[in-house]
């Protein structure tokens, strides 16, 4: 397949967008904190500039400067309190047409969601507790670190390239992955995203990860690709846009002797699921554990579209799915360089204070 | 053999300052010791068991002694051991099991540690353990086998068959893994 016949699809998705667009912001994920303008607008737009899209953003960018909460970041929609990744995506969408003040702001308030050498997507402080009901003990699972919330932290810039923390945050992204060599999300299905969003961090910032850091990687994105190419939510036999979409990011990034062929297939298998309308089919992508849900794996039973704690959320009208699409179509055209720069070793973990090494000697 | 094992400890004696004068560990040394000899069988078990292409699990399956902190308490109804972050928990109940059943549980459990999901660790448990300790996945896991999958084997619901993610069959009965309630259309899928 040659790269050139992606072209039509990503015109028809971009203009898919620009019809799904009302006064300047998208809509998405219907929850019972209502259905996101923001965070959806921020990711949307995000993932438009970098496809270089042929949409005029300035709308939504004017909207979103707009509609920042008053301790200068933003939030899911504007009745719930700030979090980490809707500023990070809505940062990352407005940085350059905001006065340096105010994206200096913005960083602030990202800084302040720093747990360890993560992010947490909420501040035990910011008013989530309240707004959900809970006591501060109830808020934990939302105001622990998430590498998918550190991955688009680090995206937005934050820290700066080249501060001596970054490596520090960047390592412990690194060592998120597990023996599948992907990286679990807390707020989305399967691994890619986050897997995706980690590789794409690190190519903004001139480094990758060890060579058998990558070729694990490609063993886990190898392991759970589809007879046609794609990836799917859990055991379903249909692939899914989505997933997919980040699947082909990250086999796009990966310096490995299989990557090529792999994302040719992601490719394939991603422009065959396009829908005549130029979008792509939305699923129960997102998942929203209860807000003291450390651990997402323990959850006993997820609901479906009820939209409150431990539920799989719609990606209505294929919104998120459509934006990552084009995003990863575009990046994959483009042939753009594989991972390179200073390699970042995965951090050791933190040995706590509540534990001890015992020896079997001792046990004699 | 194991050289040494991580455990959770809990302060039994706080000091003027707040702080912990002295610690002691959550497990008993009988508990130690069974944690000790059940890692070897894994061990053990897992050069035998062949698990073609899940070389990067083989390995933190062996690494389980260094990266895993043991605690040991209750856990909810009916659970007899957790996985959580870096930490597998283990009760009473599961302590209780006989030597096959127990070390059963906690490979199950590091499966878990390693990134597998319950398909994994339900499917990989009664591939290595079969006769030997395992038990059948049970009506609860079939959700979690439709919703999450497997990140170190496919399953086919409507056959129950179980393989690798490197399309080695894996050797579970594959009646108990028929999913007893497959989603519209007749069942999972690869």
């Amino acid at each position: 397949m040659s790269r050139g016949t992606v072209e039509p699809g990503l015109l028809a998705a971009a203009d898919y967008l620009d019809r799904a667009r009302r006064e300047g912001l998208w809509r998405g994920f219907p929850t019972l904190a209502g259905t996101s303008e923001l965070w959806v607008s921020g990711f949307v737009a995000t993932h438009l500039a970098r496809a270089d899209a042929p949409i005029d953003l300035a709308p939504t960018v004017e909207a979103l400067l707009s509609r920042r909460a008053p301790d200068g970041g933003w939030s899911y929609g504007s009745a719930v309190p700030t979090d980490a990744d809707s500023t990070a995506w809505c940062l990352s969408a407005v940085s350059r047409q905001m006065p340096d003040e105010e994206s200096a702001r913005a960083r602030e308030v990202l800084m302040e969601h720093r747990v360890d050498d993560s992010f947490a997507t909420y501040r035990a402080e910011s008013g989530i507790g309240d707004f959900v009901g809970s006591p501060p003990t109830g808020v934990l699972g939302w105001t622990g670190p998430h590498p998918d919330v550190a991955a688009a932290v680090l995206l937005a810039g934050v820290p700066e390239p080249g501060t001596p923390d970054e490596d520090r945050f960047l390592g412990r992204l690194v060592s998120s992955a597990n023996a599948t060599g992907l990286i679990p999300s807390y707020w989305w299905r399967g691994m890619l995203y986050a897997s995706a969003l980690t590789l794409r961090a690190l190519r903004a910032r001139n480094c990758q990860p060890p060579d058998a850091w990558q070729d694990a990687a490609a063993e886990g994105l190898t392991g759970l690709q589809r007879e046609n190419g794609g990836y799917a939510l859990g055991a379903d036999r249909a692939s899914d846009p989505f997933t997919t979409a980040h699947g082909l990011e990250a086999w796009c990034h990966l310096r490995h002797q299989s990557a090529e062929a792999q994302a040719e297939r992601a490719a394939e298998a991603l422009l065959a699921m396009q829908r005549d309308d130029g979008s792509w089919r939305g699923d129960l992508v997102l998942r929203i554990p209860a807000p003291a849900v450390v651990e997402p794996r323990l959850v006993a039973r997820w609901s479906r579209e009820s939209g409150g704690g431990n539920s799989y959320v719609p990606d209505v009208d294929g919104v998120f799915a459509t934006a990552a699409a084009l995003h990863a179509l575009s990046r994959w055209s483009r042939n753009a360089d594989t991972l390179q720069g200073r390699v970042i070793e995965p951090a050791r973990p933190a040995r706590g204070d509540h534990e001890v090494l015992i020896e079997r000697l001792s046990m004699r | 053999m194991v050289d040494f094992i991580r455990v959770r400890t809990r302060c039994v004696e706080t000091g003027w300052h707040g702080g912990c004068d002295r610690s002691e560990p959550v497990c008993s040394d009988s508990q130690i010791g069974m944690i000790f000899t059940a890692l070897d069988a894994i061990n053990a078990r897992v050069d035998g068991c062949t698990l073609t292409g899940l070389a990067g699990l083989k390995d933190c399956i062996r690494n389980a002694f260094d990266t895993v902190v043991w605690t040991c308490g209750n856990l909810g109804d009916s659970i007899v051991a957790q996985s959580s972050g870096n930490e597998i928990t283990l009760t009473p109940s599961a302590f209780g099991s006989t030597a096959a059943r127990f070390e059963a549980i906690v490979f199950h459990e590091i499966v878990h540690h390693c990134g597998g999901t319950e398909l994994d660790s339900e499917a990989l448990e009664n591939h290595c353990y079969r006769g030997a300790g395992a038990t059948p996945p049970t009506s609860d896991d079939f959700p979690k086998f439709r919703d999450d999958g497997g990140n170190f084997v496919t399953w086919n619901g409507s056959t129950g068959v179980v393989q690798t993610t490197a399309g080695q069959a894996l050797n579970v009965n594959t009646a108990d893994f028929v999913d007893p309630s497959p989603p519209g259309g007749g069942g999972g899928g690869w």
